[in-house]
């Protein structure tokens, strides 16, 4: 019920705030960016994919929009990459007019004084996408599902797998997972699954000999290579990436329900940057439907509070557990008790 | 003629101890410090003594020292039973082409450790690794059905066997003269005492070379408790970890605690330390008490292999397939495909050379290599320009304090590469240090090479200035120049050969330096190294790092050999 009502909210919210985005203040800010003329944008989105255009298209199609800014992209990728921008930030050296930080880190970055605080709801941006401290966005949403090797999985097991099947003896020494992993953060819940049960399934994957890996995408080529038969917690993004590229052939996903569903990263401007304007209006067309639906054809993982995005078809009808911000917000803490339930060595 | 200290170097003194305690000491001590506080460096929390209670009250860190231990003891002793095993081969018995195969053992420097480590993954994935795939189809058409391996490079033996097989030039290198200049008459007598070939070996050759081959096992001991690439491409994903990657993972991963990774750097540094200290034993003592170079015969006996010539020379054709040819040639093939696959005729049609022309013609390269020559030019000209000063300061000026300089270098050997990246970390993070906005330059990772490297240099100028009379520098000090002058115009050209020794001991090194500009550098700063593990690791682009790996190691084969002609003449010419 509680859940259900989150959801409500969210779509309440997201309804009421899309029709006023692009009616106020915009003309201020784009007024700014024109004076700019440039923006550097540090976000995970790949530039390209085996030859498909990722963000290389999401820069098009903005610079369409705003002809007058000039774009220039690099990747940040995951934890480490954040971890070195975060740490340049700290430096005094402000590379990116606009990039990205995880959930965990997000402390970090407030005490360190590095981050650019903008009124995001006053400039319309979905209050649900707004961090719940306030200074960034959650965009580049995700559902977390299992993916298999067809190979080694037949398709009528692998449709069929369940979260609880991550951990059974089965699939021992067989199954991956990610090194963060935020799916058990969102079971971790009250409303989910609850701390016990999920602390006790991550000592069981830690008896059942996990595989971790630190990247989602290698740890799909290798799943694709038959390293491993399974991979718990893996992104639907990814999955997409990987069939919309043709190398998916061996890969199965499937969305075992309560399918765990996550806004995404933290996008901010940090401070110091240079192009400020154009930074903010980089951020609210990214959160604008336009922007959601290219994320959903070039990554799979537009905003599901968005009618027609792959995710919100994906979780229409099914039990769906959304990442709270009150547990988002303490991401950290839940991160690390389930770290050292499984034994991985960053314990506190 | 007294010694005596103008005024003029004492203020150079002054200049020169201020640098080395900025790049060694300081960050140290700030690591130190920074290792009783909790948060991020950005963002320091208050002083606590939790890290150190986390770092050894956790039975993974026991499991960590012993992995460590296991892992430098066994690459060790890999690395010398090969590496004497050529030396003997090549120096002193008549194995076919010597010449060849000495130049040969060479090649195996001009590829990177973090390369070596990777094309061992692409060879020996437990599923996908082209050389299980082999076995596993060889094995199954005897009926034999092996679902994985059955080798497993995601392992402890995994590590050892690529540290092993890694260090084998350099210490083939270290323990090559001591086998050409030993005294040829003890092995002689043991002949005419009726003695044969392996009873010589055992008995006398052996023994003789006990403290070449003892500073040899230390130095290698010491380098493979410092290293980083295997523990880090094999180790990790098998959860085997050590010193390095314990503390990696502690400021890079997931939850980055840094007051944790410097915890675990002290008892890692005291560690190094104490090797360090046994290895300036061995070194000293081997040139002090074991005399084996005199003014008698001088040609070492050549020992006749009669019917082991041929497998002696099989055995380093399986080295060098194993070291080179197999790790280049997974390399190359990977590089020619669009993803990789283990090989089949089915893929024959997918090679091609775009990944080679993405990277020769992609900006983001050639930076990357701009980057690497900047480092190597800058670190490896500065470390022994400031070797010199602190040679010449340390063996031939009175100043008081100067064996406290020696001292401080000889315990900065100790400190490895991960650990003084992370003590620059906590220096140019916090203030006021932060201020000099160095963090994430190319000049941060230079000068924490510069603290890696010093005390090797400094080694190397300290025995080459000792070697030079006093006389002639007195001549020019008489003839009214100063001491400085004096230095500058006849210590230093006389020292060159062992000046450009070390500068090409520490290019060599800065070329291909991983842990340091991996935990320092920025996307605009990072060198090829970086680049390489970039694409292996965060983009997962396996072929496109094959394809910069293959360019990186055919430049370091040119430069390397190059370099052994350069060394060759320069000494020639002294």
């Amino acid at each position: 019920m509680k859940t259900r009502g989150f959801i409500g909210v969210l779509m309440g919210a997201s309804i009421l705030s899309l029709t006023p985005l692009w009616a106020q203040g915009l003309e201020k800010i784009v007024d700014g960016a024109k004076k700019e003329g440039k923006i550097k944008v540090g976000l995970t989105v790949r530039w390209e994919e085996a030859g498909k255009p990722g963000a290389k298209k999401f820069v098009e199609v903005f610079q369409t929009r705003y002809p007058f800014l000039k774009v220039e992209y690099e990747r940040v990728g995951g934890s480490r990459e954040r971890e070195r921008v975060l740490s340049e930030l700290a430096a005094g050296k402000v590379s990116y007019d606009v990039t990205v930080l995880s959930e965990t880190q997000v402390a970090t970055a407030l005490r360190a004084n590095v981050v650019e605080k903008v009124d995001w709801k006053s400039l319309g941006v979905t209050p649900a996408h707004v961090h719940p401290d306030g200074f960034g966005v959650n965009y580049r949403s995700q559902l977390y599902g299992i993916a298999y090797n067809r190979k080694l999985v037949p398709d009528d097991v692998g449709r069929k797998l369940t979260w609880e099947d991550c951990a059974a003896p089965k699939w021992k020494k067989k199954v991956a997972m990610d090194t963060r992993p935020r799916h058990l953060e969102i079971f971790w819940q009250p409303n989910v699954w609850g701390r016990e049960k999920t602390l006790a399934h991550a000592r069981q994957l830690a008896a059942n000999e996990t595989i971790f890996e630190r990247d989602r995408t290698g740890a799909m080529t290798k799943l694709a290579l038959g390293e491993y038969a399974i991979d718990c917690g893996s992104f639907y993004s990814t999955y997409y990436e990987q069939t919309r590229s043709g190398k998916g052939e061996h890969i199965g996903f499937t969305l075992a329900e309560p399918i765990p569903v996550n806004l995404g990263d933290v996008v901010f401007i940090p401070r110091g940057a240079a192009h400020l304007n154009s930074a903010k209006l980089w951020i609210v067309w990214s959160l604008s439907e336009e922007g959601q639906r290219l994320l959903d054809e070039v990554e799979g993982n537009g905003s599901p509070l968005i009618p027609g995005t792959q995710s919100a078809k994906l979780i229409k009808g099914k039990k769906a557990a959304w990442y709270e911000p009150q547990y988002r917000a303490k991401a950290e803490e839940i991160l690390k008790e389930i770290l050292e339930a499984v034994g991985l060595p960053i314990v506190r | 003629m007294k010694e005596r200290l103008p005024s003029g170097s004492i203020y150079f003194f002054i200049f020169v101890v201020g640098i080395l305690l900025w790049l060694t000491l300081i960050p140290l001590g700030q690591m130190v410090i920074s290792s009783f506080r909790s948060g991020h460096p950005a963002a320091p929390g208050p002083f606590t003594f939790n890290n150190y209670l986390v770092a050894y009250t956790n039975p993974l860190t026991y499991r960590m020292i012993f992995n460590t231990l296991v892992f430098a003891g066994g690459g060790t002793a890999i690395t010398v039973f090969i590496a004497v095993l050529f030396t003997w081969l090549l120096e002193r018995t008549d194995m076919p082409l010597r010449n060849l195969c000495w130049t040969l053992l060479l090649i195996p420097l001009a590829m990177p450790g973090l390369l070596f480590s990777m094309s061992y993954v692409l060879l020996f994935m437990p599923q996908s690794g082209i050389i299980n795939v082999f076995i596993r189809d060889l094995v199954s058409s005897f009926g034999v059905e092996l679902s994985e391996g059955p080798i497993n490079i995601y392992s402890l033996g995994g590590m050892i066997f690529l540290d092993g097989m890694r260090g084998v030039t350099t210490v083939f290198l270290l323990i090559t003269g001591a086998f050409r200049m030993m005294d040829p008459g003890l092995e002689e007598a043991s002949f005419a005492a009726g003695a044969k070939n392996w009873t010589t070996v055992r008995r006398v050759t052996l023994p003789v070379l006990r403290p070449a081959l003892l500073a040899a096992v230390l130095y290698e001991f010491t380098s493979s408790m410092e290293s980083f690439e295997a523990p880090l491409v094999v180790g990790l994903p098998g959860r085997v970890f050590v010193y390095s990657t314990m503390i990696y993972t502690s400021t890079r991963d997931a939850i980055p605690n840094y007051g944790l990774g410097a915890a675990f750097a002290g008892s890692y540094f005291l560690m190094a330390l104490v090797l360090v200290y046994f290895y300036q034993r061995a070194t000293l003592r081997q040139a002090e008490r074991f005399t084996t170079v005199t003014g008698k015969g001088f040609r070492p006996h050549t020992l006749a292999l009669g019917c082991w010539r041929y497998p002696a020379l099989g055995l380093f054709v399986l080295y060098f397939i194993l070291a080179v040819a197999l790790p280049l040639g997974v390399l190359i093939w990977t590089s020619l495909l669009p993803v990789y696959q283990p090989p089949s005729m089915k893929v024959l049609s997918e090679l091609s050379w775009a990944h080679y022309h993405g990277i020769l013609t992609g900006s983001g390269v050639l930076h990357a290599m701009w980057n690497t020559v900047i480092i190597t030019l800058f670190a490896a000209t500065a470390t022994v320009l400031l070797a010199f000063a602190v040679s010449w300061l340390v063996v031939r000026t009175k100043v008081k304090g100067r064996y406290a300089l020696d001292s401080l270098l000889f315990a900065s050997h100790a400190v490895p590469g991960i650990v003084v990246a992370l003590s620059f970390i906590f220096l140019y993070l916090e203030p006021p240090f932060r201020s000099l906005g160095l963090y994430g330059t190319v000049w941060i990772v230079s000068l924490a090479l510069i603290a890696q490297y010093i005390a090797f240099a400094t080694r190397t100028t300290n025995a080459a200035i000792t070697q030079i009379h006093k006389e002639l520098e007195e001549a020019g000090e008489v003839s009214g120049a100063s001491q400085l002058r004096v230095a500058w115009q006849i210590t230093f050209p006389l020292i060159r050969p062992a000046f450009i020794a070390a500068w090409l001991w520490v290019a060599a090194h800065a070329v291909r330096a991983f842990s340091v500009p991996l935990m320092l550098a920025s996307r605009d700063s990072w060198p090829v190294s970086v680049m390489l593990w970039h694409l292996w690791d965060e983009e997962q682009n396996l072929p496109a790092a094959a394809a910069l790996g293959v360019v990186l190691i055919l430049v370091l084969t040119v430069l390397t050999l190059l370099a052994r002609v350069v060394v060759a003449k320069g000494f020639k010419q002294t």
